[in-house]
């Protein structure tokens, strides 16, 4: 961590808690820890500034009739488009933002989607939505994220919470193996 | 030092994506998903399997689902216990191609082309082939 404070000293720290997001204009790095939840990294390289949000639940719809302002970061659907409007407004050209999608681990249950796979769907398809490019996303697995957004050059730094080991793939091999130890027993 | 298989039906795309990876390992490529696949099983066979797969999706004869879905497959026959890391890497971003490939396939991370160098090392990073400065500090308090 001492690392990347050093990258960029006298940077503004924000540590973003669940439903919480923005867009930020003065070079900020962002932390945040994910599990089932869903970061959405945005960067207009043209206007040289991002936003993130760190969102609890798929669609906003979903929950309440009437989507209260407090809450646009608490829904997937909601925060995507808050920030493509706040970026709009600020003058960005949304066809050249780039956005990164982290987040949404969970292990599947009896074959069913978890809630993390419904955030990323509901990040992926809001995105599309808006016509925003998503040029990385590093989505699903059993374990949550750290996570460092430096908002002035869209950098993400992401680590496994956890073990050292398995990064990345695949629970899916693993939940087999396990269903059919447990259905030999 | 890791065995890396980059499959991508596109000469030069494969020429960028070894020198993005220069120094992260050693590099093998396959011009289709049919060549990765047997690529793949060969590995398996000998007991070197690659340690990471750099994969497109559109490609002739055999696309990258499905070379991916074989390559699980053989995993899962074998008894390999650490399944190969997977990026995908694709001009496809939408959310179905997407999807399949992170929560069916098991692929760590998916990249869109024309793809940053910088996105590419942020993924090798996060899959633990390049130094991770969020690593080399205090353990993550989980929340």
């Amino acid at each position: 961590m001492r690392e990347l404070i050093n990258l960029y000293p006298d940077l503004e720290s924000v540590y973003l808690l669940v439903a919480q997001g923005g867009v930020f204009e003065r070079p900020t790095m962002v932390q945040t820890v994910l599990g089932s939840c869903v970061s959405v990294a945005f960067f207009s390289r043209d206007s040289g500034f991002g936003g993130i949000f760190h969102a609890l639940l798929p669609r906003s719809a979903d929950y309440e009739k009437v989507l209260l302002p407090g809450n646009r970061f608490r829904y997937v659907d909601a925060a995507v488009d808050a920030l493509a409007g706040a970026l709009t407004r600020r003058g960005a050209d949304l066809s050249e933002v780039e956005c990164k999608v982290f987040g949404g681990a969970g292990a599947l249950f009896q074959g069913e989607a978890g809630v993390g796979q419904k955030n990323v769907l509901a990040a992926y398809e809001a995105l599309a939505r808006h016509r925003l490019r998503v040029t990385a996303s590093h989505v699903g697995g059993e374990r949550g994220r750290k996570l460092v957004f430096f908002s002035h050059t869209g950098e993400v730094f992401v680590k496994y919470l956890g073990q050292a080991a398995a990064a990345g793939p695949s629970c899916r091999l693993e939940d087999k193996g396990r269903r059919r130890r447990a259905a030999g027993k | 030092m890791p065995r890396i298989l980059i499959v991508d039906d596109s000469r030069y795309q494969r020429h960028l994506v070894e020198k993005t990876l220069a120094d992260v390992g050693c590099c093998e490529q396959a011009e289709d998903g049919a060549q990765a696949v047997r690529l793949f099983q060969q590995a398996l066979h000998r007991g070197e399997p690659y340690d990471l797969v750099i994969m497109d999706i559109l490609m002739p004869t055999m696309d990258g689902h499905r070379a991916l879905a074989w390559m699980r497959r053989m995993e899962e026959q074998a008894g390999v216990l650490r399944p190969t890391r997977v990026i995908m890497l694709s001009s496809l971003d939408d959310p179905q191609n997407m999807m399949q490939a992170q929560f069916e396939e098991g692929a760590g991370a998916y990249l869109t082309k024309p793809f940053d160098p910088a996105d590419m090392l942020a993924a090798l990073r996060a899959l633990e082939f390049a130094k991770n400065p969020l690593s080399a500090d205090e353990p993550c308090a989980n929340s």
